[in-house]
């Protein structure tokens, strides 16, 4: 169906966060969401987790660089990550401006993600999805389609900001959604692959990866952190 | 009162061909078929030779001051001089500024190349950046190169992963999560996946909770172990970043770099440079990657991606600061609005996000860069006039190299960081003009001047009036006329020219260099001959443009002389009167000077013979004025009172004198007021006078002798010539008369008169009637003359104060 009507993408998912992964996803779902015609979804998640950590006595932080210990203190691990979140926000807002793309940007709790997600953008990060990555595992279980970024590697230099897309002339032309997204990743040098419902992965990363996904629906977080660590190349899951 | 043709008078007339000298036109005509022939050096030969001498010297200082009143051609003939000495010399070296890559890039370096090769150089390093621009990009974004790159980023990245998922893994077989937060990572105890809740774990039993922090403990030691290596692993990656990065760049950039070095391998600090210019791309290759990326600049504007790249790139610029590509000979170069900057260059600046920002590429030339190797022509007074100019201008010379400074740091005020151009060696003759008062203020107050500027050219105001003199300068005004496009110059005007010349140097034997007013004559009078259809200017055009340029200034003259005509002012023009003289003013207006008369009067008194110059007591006298008035004290006392007291108080004053007095061209005038008031002889009025006196009473020449005849003559005009009246001068200004020819006629027809004079006593005969008289054996004056008056009535006054002074004494006594 999202193959044959691109425009029934009215909405892109992308998960807000500061690594390397993140941003390329995060310019990635900026230039579809251009090309769709589609509101950008940016999602702050909130870890259950990291409140749980300031209460921990036994809890300790270590600071980058000296690894040195310290207590978690539950203020001053709420001020980081508010910090966290402007900056993102700031920079989305900036991004999106740029391409003409409408934006939303959501600080959600992990246990409860939006519920009506179109089409999700991953990249792979391994220590955040280790750690945090179930609000986007069970947001992958719902989601109409899911882009699957592999981890960072050397690309082409994306031209993101400075220069506007011409998203109304792209989202009127018909095309499917694999095409757009062929044509977006191909401006960062990189070629995806997709999978039918329910199908197995194919091609070299697919192969490489310990477990397929049965079905979106079915993927738990620590089988998308496996497979995302496993992809050599984008893969587009889809319904 | 004398008559007209008494034979007093006569004796002393000028005749009237003695009142103008003319030029005779039949001796212009071959001059005036010369064409293109210049004022070039017409009566300048001293200058001429002068600047010859300068220029040929090549030793310190032997700079050039051209001195002399302005319009006398010193333009012209440093300009013909300087064109023939430069087309004699090879152009200089062209001048660059590069960046300097190895010692302090705010010290560019100044390199000198054969002329041309600058220019040459600017635009091989412009192509090799337009190459380098498109080339260096690719080369990073070639496959090669994204595997090579890519196999490095996967070591390391894998070296960390790898590292820190198994200290991840162990964490987890501990028991223990490691947690990724904004800042650092943080360890926690976990049961079933999930972090234990506060409360769950304070529940644990002790033992339970004690074998938590051990394995954290272990964790975190694990932990930091490996985060102690990051900082080592990622310094490695960037080198092997590095690495690989220099290492496609020099291959990329070889083969252009070796033929640029080929190309100037003759010019040791140019390859050089080129040497350093490859090192430094390699050096910054990823700088140079990332260039169009960067911010956006230039006034806060978005720029185009290309200018972005450009703007990397513009540290390998040449800023060719100096080009002589074409050049034939050595430059002249006049520079009319030396400012410091203009003189020695300056460093521009441009906006970058509300800050001023520089480098190389914005160093301007001065003059002197464009002059070095040549000459610069600088107007001394506009030096002078702006600030700094003239101090950085002999600090200049002095060093022997151009220092570019900003006027803040020549001030000594704290300037911003900015640029410290390597200084560029100085080899240039500076020609500088300048009026004589100027040269010698510097002569007198600037220690450095004498040794910077050894070399005076003296421009002379006039030249001798010979033949010669006169064909060259109505050859020359002939040319000025044809470069008009107007009619040709004939002879007649030529000579009318050539006469007024002679006028304007007040000397009928010399001719005055005015040679831009002269041209400014010959422009108006080809105006007139336009209007009129005249294919040939004659003496009547120009005598119509003199006419009309007396006129324009002729509006002060005209108040004047209504003022006396209405006796506002009071001036007598017939008649006699005791104590009163016509004495003579000049006034120069702008271009033009005018005459007119004004009324002198002497009063005497009994007293200590003191001669009171009013106008110096209400301070409006100048001192060269209030010197002629005491030269009156000592005439009369070294004539009369030599050997008993001058009994007397005297007072002179200019009556109706509104402004200043100054010069002594009245002091004659003046002691005949005051011998008339002593000797109660009146003073003709149809008479004015001009010159000055010493103490033997001889008759000293004055200046503006023809203006000031010219004024009483207008006003005599003006109220009707009686035919007595007329003006005395003295004898040795007959060489300065070149009267207006409507004064001559009035000569001519006997309507107005000349006299010259040399002494007082023949200026007192004509004015008095009387004969002055001499003194005999006896040491008497010739009786009834002006003297024994004068003498008798000095005698009076001493004995008579010589009654009081013992009546007073007796008084005393008694």
């Amino acid at each position: 169906m999202i193959e044959n009507d691109p425009r029934r993408i009215e909405r892109l998912t992308v998960a807000a966060g500061m690594s390397p992964g993140a941003s390329e996803a995060m310019a990635i779902g900026v230039r579809l969401a251009a090309r769709l015609g589609a509101r950008l979804e940016a999602l702050f998640v909130k870890e259950g987790a990291l409140a749980r950590l300031a209460g921990l006595s036994v809890a300790r932080r270590l600071r980058f660089p000296t690894g040195e210990p310290e207590l978690i203190d539950e203020a001053a691990l709420s001020a980081e990550f508010a910090a966290q979140e402007r900056m993102l926000r700031t920079a989305i807002a900036a991004t999106a401006r740029e391409a003409g793309v409408e934006w939303q940007f959501q600080r959600v709790p992990d246990q409860s993600p939006c519920e009506d997600c179109e089409l999700l953008v991953l990249a792979a990060s391994t220590v955040e999805l280790r750690s945090a990555g179930s609000a986007f595992a069970t947001l992958a279980h719902r989601a109409a389609g899911v882009l699957l970024l592999p981890p960072r590697r050397i690309a082409r230099r994306p031209h993101v900001t400075g220069r506007r897309p011409e998203a109304t002339a792209q989202a009127a032309t018909p095309a499917s959604l694999a095409d757009v997204v062929r044509a977006v990743l191909a401006e960062w040098g990189l070629e995806p692959r997709r999978t039918e419902p329910g199908a197995r992965p194919t091609g070299a990363g697919a192969a490489d990866a310990p477990s397929a996904p049965g079905k979106l629906g079915t993927l738990t977080a620590k089988e998308l952190s496996e497979l995302l660590d496993s992809l050599g190349e984008p893969l587009l899951l889809t319904r | 009162m004398a008559d007209a043709d008494s034979p007093t008078d006569s004796a002393y007339r000028v005749p009237v061909d003695e009142l103008y000298r003319p030029c005779d036109p039949t001796g212009l005509a071959d001059a005036l078929r010369i064409a293109g022939a210049r004022l070039l050096g017409v009566g300048h030969e001293r200058a001429r030779e002068a600047i010859a001498l300068g220029l040929s010297m090549s030793q310190p200082g032997c700079n050039i001051f051209a001195l002399g009143p302005p319009g006398v051609g010193k333009q012209s003939l440093v300009t013909s001089v300087l064109d023939a000495e430069a087309s004699r010399r090879p152009p200089p070296s062209d001048w660059v500024y590069v960046q300097d890559f190895a010692d302090d890039v705010r010290r560019p370096r100044a390199i000198c190349l054969p002329a041309g090769r600058g220019a040459q150089l600017r635009r091989d390093m412009e192509a090799l950046i337009e190459e380098l621009i498109s080339a260096i990009p690719a080369v990073f974004e070639s496959e090669d190169y994204r595997a090579r790159r890519q196999m490095i980023e996967d070591k390391f990245k894998n070296l960390q992963e790898d590292t820190l998922a198994a200290v991840e893994k162990e964490a987890r077989s501990r028991g223990v999560a490691i947690i990724r937060l904004p800042m650092g990572m943080a360890l926690a105890p976990i049961a079933n996946g999930e972090v234990i809740a506060p409360d769950d774990f304070n529940r644990l039993p002790e033992a339970e909770q004690a074998r938590f922090r051990t394995e954290m403990s272990a964790v975190q030691e694990k932990l930091q172990a490996t985060l102690r290596k990051v900082p080592q692993w990622e310094s490695e990656h960037r080198q092997a970043v590095r690495d690989i990065n220099r290492e496609v760049v020099r291959f990329a950039i070889s083969h252009m770099m070796t033929e640029l070095r080929d190309r100037y391998a003759d010019i040791k600090p140019i390859a050089e440079h080129l040497a350093k210019v490859e090192a430094d791309l390699v050096d910054n290759a990823e700088r140079l990657l990332s260039a169009d990326q960067g911010p956006p600049e230039l006034m806060g504007e978005a720029a185009s991606a290309q200018s972005t790249k450009r703007a990397a790139f513009r540290r390998y610029q040449v800023n060719l600061l100096v080009d002589h590509s074409g050049a034939a000979s050595a430059p002249v170069v006049w520079e009319d609005h030396p400012t410091l900057a203009n003189l020695i260059g300056r460093i521009e600046y441009r906006s970058q996000f509300g800050s001023l920002t520089t480098d190389f590429t914005l160093i301007k030339p001065g003059a002197l860069h464009r002059a070095n190797g040549g000459y610069l022509v600088l107007d001394a007074r506009r030096v002078l006039t702006q600030p700094m100019a003239w101090e950085e201008l002999t600090r200049t010379l002095r060093a022997k190299q151009i220092r570019i400074q900003s006027i803040a740091e020549v001030s000594g005020f704290l300037p911003p960081i900015s640029l410290e151009p390597e200084p560029v060696p100085l080899d240039v003759k500076i020609v500088l003009l300048g009026d004589r008062r100027l040269y010698y203020l510097l002569a007198a107050l600037d220690p450095d001047f004498p040794e910077l500027f050894k070399i005076a050219a003296d421009f002379d105001d006039s030249m001798p009036r010979t033949p010669e003199a006169e064909r060259a300068l109505a050859s020359a005004l002939g040319s000025i006329a044809a470069e008009g496009k107007g009619p040709r110059l004939g002879a007649g005007a030529a000579a009318r020219l050539v006469e007024h010349a002679a006028r304007m140097a007040e000397n009928s034997e010399r001719l005055a260099c005015a040679f831009e007013t002269l041209s400014d004559i010959v422009y108006e009078a080809a105006t007139y001959a336009g209007q009129s259809g005249a294919d040939a200017l004659d003496a009547a055009h120009v005598e119509a443009a003199l006419g009309a340029r007396q006129r324009r200034a002729g509006r002060v003259p005209e108040r004047i002389r209504e003022e006396m005509l209405r006796r506002s002012l009071l001036i007598d023009v017939a008649g006699t009167r005791i104590g009163q003289m016509n004495g003579l003013t000049v006034a120069q207006l702008g271009t033009e000077a005018f005459g007119w008369p004004t009324r002198i009067t002497a009063r005497i008194r009994l007293g200590g013979g003191k001669v009171l110059d009013i106008e110096r007591e209400v301070e409006m006298g100048g001192p060269i004025h209030s010197k002629g008035v005491m030269i009156l004290s000592g005439f009369l006392g070294g004539r009369f009172a030599s050997d008993g007291p001058l009994a007397l108080n005297a007072s002179l004053v200019f009556e109706q004198s509104y402004g200043g007095v100054e010069g002594d061209s009245a002091s004659m005038a003046e002691l005949l007021a005051l011998l008339s008031a002593i000797a109660e002889v009146p003073l003709r009025q149809d008479i004015a006078m001009t010159g000055s006196v010493n103490q033997h009473g001889d008759m000293q020449p004055i200046g503006g002798v023809n203006e000031k005849i010219e004024g009483f003559f207008d006003l005599c005009q003006a109220a009707g010539l009686s035919g007595t009246q007329g003006v005395i001068i003295p004898k040795a200004n007959l060489r300065n008369l070149m009267l207006r020819a409507d004064a001559r006629a009035a000569v001519s027809d006997g309507r107005f008169h000349i006299y010259a004079a040399s002494t007082a006593d023949e200026a007192a005969a004509l004015m008095t009637g009387l004969p002055a008289g001499a003194r005999g054996a006896d040491g008497a004056w010739t009786e009834g003359s002006l003297n024994s008056r004068v003498a008798a009535r000095l005698a009076a006054l001493a004995e008579r104060a010589r009654k009081l002074s013992h009546g007073s004494r007796q008084d005393n006594v008694s």
